[in-house]
């Protein structure tokens, strides 16, 4: 079923795609700023813990 | 690059160097560096005929920074010794050995976790503020009986703050 | 006699794993099922006894089962499974091996499944109750390290004959960037060739000689630190090949291109960089090491978290442009466009899901001092198993999915598909109880590699039960999951033959027609910086090893 989808999305998007800056990608920005949030968090939770069993 | 990935890739390196750098201060301003860092030798078979080791347990320190120092051995499959108590609020300094395989040297919910091998000194510096019952259990597979590895740590009230 | 595949028709649908390289992929595919039952059986077991909950028969050992289960699940499951998929995605996209290119192959999965043969005696016969680590001093049969030995230079001649089949595509098509997949999988086993020196000379030049009795002692800090500069490499190559699939294949699942060319090949670059000098992370509470060089090893394994992080995000953009081209325009309804009835995406997904709990779990296990909350403790036997236990074999599932059916000439049906499903939620839920409980458990100080025990009757041991008997739900879980597995992959290699065939899905990237950044490719380069690196990391803790007259230790057996 898909071979045909790609083939089409490969002829209309050959003279844009390589430039990554006309992508929208703003679900993603969200998707990975929630990640590095959980890092962030997570990381410091563990710190805490172990400042508090020095 | 999307204008989306320079500015993560910079928020996620960003957060890894301050993780670093929190980490280095820490260290060398706090004095936490890794337990048992450093290379002190001591001969597995010959780890009785050491002062600090021949009845292990705990002393006075001479030392100005410690109040105490710990000695413990480990051996398959015990830690002699196998209970201890010390002053809340002691100043110590752990030091363990192994006569034979590796171990794992851990006094659960404290900070104290670390490896002793055969041929080294593993030694941790610490305070113990907090009353109560800490078991120690060996953590590094040692053999069948590896379990069975325990001893407890019994920080007790009326400590430092006396002798001082 | 064997033809390349030109550039032009990187992507043409003809193109196919050629016959008697599919037949390489297979035997070595047999082996991972194989594995996984054997090793999964012993694990389900594990969780019930270390909750009290059972008792071994016969005499068998915990940890007996344990070191079973470590080798045949971390060692011999993941060995097989990667040079066939390697071996597989370099005859796709690199086009068919030669005799000798092959013949290597061939030579490589013979050593491996007699080292495999010969290891797995020793074990069954509690000669070498050891762990997979074989930490020394305790001493197992001679015949345990030489079959292990003989494991890792099996890879090695698979490994060369794979190198040799990327070379050859490269000289024949001078200028062209090399097919992604292959240069992937050639970066992959550069960095094995370099981690594994180190291992097989202790192997070798220690634990041979010591076992035999030839040497009476062992210099137990070299032993140690030439394991672990392999043993995290070890798990990077684990995780490259699903990282192969993350890049090249979902896009092509889903229909769409990937993110980046020179992206994934630049993340794949820093792999090799900075998988190897890294392994003192795994020393951290150890002594015979100055806290400068953990130090310094753990800023280097920061490094190699970037490469994470990028592939984080493009994987997103993949999914998002995806969504967006179907008609989404909402800032997350992207996510409903995924082909979620596709056992090959779902799968995959799956195990990225696990990885975002693995990689921070990883971050705190690496950050110096903070290690000793964690340390030998149960949380982290939780962190490899949702970090090798799930994206790393969840991938490899959702890859054995079309790849079985691709060999041996069948597609899958929809009732395999489905299976599939079942497979990857059965995995996910039992995995994701047991390494939660993992996870709560080491925080609150209970040790791993430890079989049942009430430790005197201290009060924090009978908490620690609580979360054992929780790890032994998930267990059961993952028992059925594994069963599940085993019938699908049976199924996906004998059901009936069709005219056309399962497609090995490669995706081209979004930036196909752009030249790769140079240095990328240089060889020479490449190998000098991670030899580089390698060297600032290891030469002064390494030479201490020798200069400190750390006494040497006597071999035990205590089990």
């Amino acid at each position: 079923m898909t071979e045909k989808k790609v083939e089409k999305i490969q002829e209309n998007s050959e003279t844009h795609d390589v430039d990554h800056s006309k992508l929208d990608l703003r679900g993603t920005f969200m998707m990975v700023m929630f990640l590095g949030g959980l890092i962030f968090v997570s990381w410091f939770g563990a710190f805490i813990l172990f400042l508090d069993r020095m | 690059m999307h204008k989306f990935e320079k500015i993560w890739m910079s928020v996620g390196t960003g957060s890894l160097i301050i993780f670093l750098v929190i980490l280095g201060v820490s260290a060398v301003h706090a004095g936490h560096t890794p337990a048992a860092s450093g290379i002190e030798t001591i001969n597995p078979e010959y780890v009785r005929d050491d002062d600090r080791f021949a009845e292990p347990g705990l002393y006075e320190s001479d030392d100005d920074e410690f109040d105490y120092n710990l000695y413990f051995v480990a051996s398959a499959f015990n830690y002699e010794p196998s209970e201890v108590e010390i002053p809340q609020g002691s100043r110590v300094k752990v030091q363990v050995v192994s006569t034979d395989v590796v171990h794992g040297f851990q006094v659960v919910n404290t900070n104290i976790n670390m490896m002793v091998e055969p041929g080294l000194v593993s030694t941790y510096r610490t305070n113990f503020d907090n009353v109560g019952e800490y078991l120690i259990v060996c953590n590094e597979y040692c053999g069948v009986g590896h379990t069975d590895m325990t001893s407890t740590i019994k920080v007790v009230e009326g400590g430092a703050e006396a002798n001082e | 006699m064997s033809r390349n595949i030109h550039p032009d028709q990187l992507f043409s649908l003809n193109n196919r794993v050629d016959k008697k390289d599919g037949k390489l992929v297979l035997a070595n595919m047999i082996w991972v099922i194989i594995a996984l039952l054997i090793g999964g059986s012993a694990g389900m077991l594990q969780t019930f006894i270390r909750a009290g909950m059972f008792e071994l028969p016969f005499g068998i050992g915990y940890y007996q089962l344990l070191t079973l289960h470590g080798v045949i699940l971390a060692l011999v499951l993941t060995f097989f499974f990667i040079m066939g998929f390697q071996i597989a995605s370099l005859s796709r996209s690199a086009g068919a091996f030669n005799d000798r290119e092959r013949l290597l192959g061939w030579i490589g999965f013979w050593l491996m499944s007699a080292g495999t043969l010969v290891a797995a005696a020793m074990i069954a016969t509690n000669e070498a109750s050891v762990l997979y680590t074989f930490y020394a001093p305790l001493q197992a049969h001679a015949f345990y390290y030489i079959a292990l030995a003989v494991i890792i230079i099996g890879t090695w001649f698979s490994v060369i004959g794979q190198l040799m089949r990327y070379f050859r595509w490269r000289r024949e098509f001078k200028g062209h960037k090399t097919p992604l997949l292959s240069f992937m999988a050639s970066v992959n086993n550069v960095m094995w060739l370099v981690c594994t020196i180190g291992v097989s000379l202790s192997v070798i030049f220690q634990y041979i000689p010591w076992s035999l009795g030839i040497v009476e002692t062992i210099n137990v800090s070299l032993s140690r630190t030439l394991f672990w500069m392999f043993g995290h490499a070890l798990v990077y190559f684990w995780l490259l090949p699903a990282y192969m699939s993350w890049y090249v294949v979902i896009p092509k699942v889903l229909g769409t291109k990937g993110f980046s060319d020179n992206l994934a090949r630049m993340s794949f670059v820093l792999f090799l960089f900075f998988s190897i000098p890294v392994g003192i992370h795994h020393q951290l509470t150890e002594p015979g090491i100055d806290a400068f060089w953990k130090g310094l090893q753990v800023v280097l394994t920061f490094a190699v978290i970037v490469p994470s992080l990028m592939t984080a995000f493009s994987l997103f953009a993949v999914f998002e442009t995806h969504g967006r081209k179907l008609g989404a325009t909402g800032l997350l309804d992207w996510f409903k466009k995924l082909p979620w009835t596709d056992a090959r995406f779902v799968l995959p997904f799956l195990g990225m899901l696990f990885f975002i709990p693995g990689g921070i779990g990883g971050i705190i296990n690496a950050s110096g001092q903070m290690n000793q909350l964690v340390h030998n403790t149960i949380w982290v036997v939780g962190h490899f198993h949702i970090t090798v236990g799930a994206p790393v074999i969840l991938t490899y599932f959702g890859i054995m999915m079309f790849l079985l059916p691709h060999i041996t000439g069948r597609k899958i049906t929809k009732q395999l598909n489905n299976m599939g499903l079942y497979l990857g939620y059965t995995w996910t839920f039992g995995m994701g109880l047991m390494s939660a409980a993992m996870h709560f458990a080491g925080l609150r100080g209970a040790p791993r590699r430890s079989t049942f025990s009430e430790y005197g009757g201290a009060d924090i041991a009978q908490e620690w039960i609580t979360y054992q008997i929780m790890q032994a739900v998930g267990g059961t879980f993952l028992f059925v999951a594994i069963i599940i597995a085993v019938i699908l992959f049976i199924q996906l290699m004998t059901g009936p033959k069709t005219a056309e065939v399962e497609e090995f899905p490669v995706a081209p990237m979004m930036d196909q027609s752009v030249p790769t950044t140079k240095w990328v490719e240089n060889w020479r380069v490449l190998i000098i910086i991670t030899v580089f690196l390698l060297l600032i990391a290891y030469t002064v803790p390494i030479t201490q090893m020798f200069t400190e007259n750390i006494p040497d230790a006597k071999g035990f057996k205590l089990w």
